[in-house]
């Protein structure tokens, strides 16, 4: 059984202005102790997924439609109170991207890191605690640091504290949404290398979402690509960046500048992201796609290729770069 | 030859402390000069200096050859008009309750003498420059997404016909299929109009795609500074060396 494991889920979202089919139909299974990417521009809705397998996104305005979500073999769309309270934080740990607006500036980090181990049931040896956490994201002085404020902090260090707070209630799985994008690059280097310590010390079980290929390159050996609501690729990170296979990854790879390269110029992808409200039939990425056939507007790929029929599907290891027979997948007739 | 934009010496205080801490910085005519450095590091504060946004605590600033380190409204108006800016966040730069015409034809009205029609002609022509048909004219910034709305901005930009841009940070916001778009269309529109950037980035391959010349900024001081083919390929400077070390590469086949 699969740690977790995301099944036909579609997600809506009702405004005003009509419904945006955000989701459509996603199918994610993630192994205990696997470390998957999830890459995609914005609006793509790797965000979105992320939230909902806490089921963060307030509903309403969105919408299950329809699928299922298990996480170690729990339905969690239907979840409520307590179960739901148990999920978040002890199932399912979660750092956001920008550490600024997820701290309190009014209290203090020993506050804050107290007020999360409480919510998970903690009552005696909180400051013991709240230390140990603190040197587990390798913050020195932690003592020192529990009296501090928000804004005293860099932001690594504040980055550093939200990992702490997500890590309280021993999650084994940790989600992480952007949590470097908000940072230098040498700070970034240095909260990378502290999830890849704390993945391998803890066992935990990560799901990396980032638009960067490159942060996702650094962590994960498993990457899946979304675009409008729909996953088109599903790969080994290797296979993926020596070998895409759908259209879109290919552009994608192709618009990232390279710094031992610059005599390639990056090329944009003409045209830009579809309105999810009335979202193009068939596969969604068909009007911007060189490869489009009549067949691509009309129906839409399955992940596993067998709309198509021809080729396109699972290849088991028959590509350089991957690695172990490790699945293939992608959404895409042409591909 | 007399540089369009220098900083001499230049210190600028914030309170106690020293954003830009005595840097010297040209930026000639046509050229392209990148200027790399992480959050704080005092890039953007050279960028507002050069547009006389914040003022020198101590130094110079020259535009073409004239001291502007103290010059007030008539003093400034050439470098008004010949150098302009594009910022970081599009959303953000753009009135939301002007529309795509009113935002590109204000700089226009401001310098005056043109009949409606002209004003017509003359913003569709912007408009074409960077790549926004006739039709965009009538829209309004939340109709338009990110890459377009920077596209505004940098027509905006175009329209007194500055002899320079600056630019902050101008991809940032974006995602990279855009990026790619707006990074070839500065480097059409330079070659087009003979531009000089002044291109200020934490994106290091950014600025190796694009910058003839880089500075690398840290602590308010320049660290290092040259061709950016030997900077960004070849850096002599132990910070420089940890900024290139930091970057990760999507490893390509």
């Amino acid at each position: 059984m699969s740690l977790l494991e995301v099944r036909g889920y579609r997600l809506a979202f009702d405004g005003y202005e009509g419904t945006a089919q955000v989701l459509n139909g996603i199918d994610l299974s993630v192994e205990e102790g696997e470390a998957v990417g999830i890459v995609g521009e914005t609006g793509c809705g790797k965000s979105v997924l992320a939230r909902s397998l806490l089921r963060l996104n307030p509903e309403p305005p969105a919408r299950i439609v329809s699928g299922s979500i298990r996480f170690a073999g729990e339905d969690v769309l239907t979840m409520r109170g307590a179960a739901l309270r148990k999920l978040r934080g002890t199932g399912i740990g979660m750092v956001f991207q920008d550490p600024a607006t997820y701290l309190n500036p009014v209290f203090t980090i020993g506050r804050q890191l107290e007020d999360v181990l409480r919510a998970h049931g903690h009552r005696r040896g909180i400051a013991d605690r709240s230390v140990a956490l603190l040197e587990s994201v390798q913050l020195r002085d932690a003592g020192a640091l529990l009296r501090r404020y928000p804004h005293e902090l860099s932001g690594g260090m504040r980055q550093r504290v939200l990992i702490a707070q997500a890590l309280a209630g021993n999650p084994r799985l940790l989600v992480a949404d952007e949590p470097t994008t908000a940072l230098d690059v040498t700070v970034q280097r240095q909260v990378l290398a502290l999830i890849a310590d704390l993945v391998t010390r803890l066992r935990l079980t990560l799901l990396l979402i980032s638009h960067d290929l490159g942060v996702i390159g650094a962590l994960c050996r498993r990457v899946v690509v979304m675009y409008a609501g729909t996953i088109i690729e599903d790969a080994p990170t290797a296979a993926l960046l020596s070998t895409p296979r759908h259209p879109y990854t290919r552009g994608l790879l192709a618009a990232v500048p390279d710094l031992d390269r610059p005599d390639r110029l990056p090329r944009g992808i003409p045209g830009s992201i579809p309105s999810l409200r009335d979202p193009p039939s068939g596969c969604r990425f068909h009007p911007r796609c060189p490869l489009a056939m009549p067949v691509c507007a009309s129906q839409a790929p399955r992940l596993d290729g067998d709309g198509g029929g021809g080729p396109a599907g699972d290849r088991r290891g028959d590509q350089a770069g991957c690695s172990g027979g490790e699945p293939h997948r992608v959404a895409c007739y042409a591909a | 030859m007399t540089a369009l934009l220098a900083a001499e010496h230049v210190v600028v205080r914030f309170g106690t402390h020293r954003a830009v801490d005595g840097v010297d910085l040209a930026l000639h005519a046509g050229e392209t000069l990148g200027l790399v450095g992480e959050s704080g590091s005092g890039k953007t504060t050279m960028l507002r200096l050069f547009l006389r946004l914040v003022d020198a605590s101590e130094g110079r600033v020259l535009f073409a050859g004239t001291d502007i380190t103290h010059g007030r409204d008539a003093a400034l108006r050439a470098l008004r008009r010949q150098v302009q800016v594009v910022f970081q966040n599009p959303h953000a730069a753009l009135d939301p309750r002007m529309s795509v015409f009113a935002a590109v034809a204000e700089p226009l009205r401001l310098l005056g003498g043109r009949s409606r029609a002209a004003l017509r002609d003359h913003v569709a022509a912007l408009l074409g420059d960077v790549g926004l048909g006739t039709e965009f004219m009538a829209r309004y910034p939340h109709e338009l997404s990110g890459g377009q709305k920077q596209r505004v901005c940098i027509a905006r930009a175009l329209a007194p016909q500055p002899r320079a841009l600056l630019l902050d940070e101008p991809t940032s916001a974006l995602d990279v299929s855009v990026q790619a778009q707006i990074i070839e269309l500065l480097a059409a529109l330079r070659v087009r109009h003979g531009l000089a950037y002044l291109f200020v980035s934490h994106n290091l391959a950014v600025v190796r795609l694009l910058c003839e010349r880089a500075a690398v900024m840290q602590n308010g001081r320049i660290v290092e500074q040259g061709a950016a083919a030997q900077v960004l390929a070849e850096p002599r400077h132990p910070y420089t060396r940890a900024l290139l070390d930091s970057v990760l590469r999507v490893a390509q086949a």
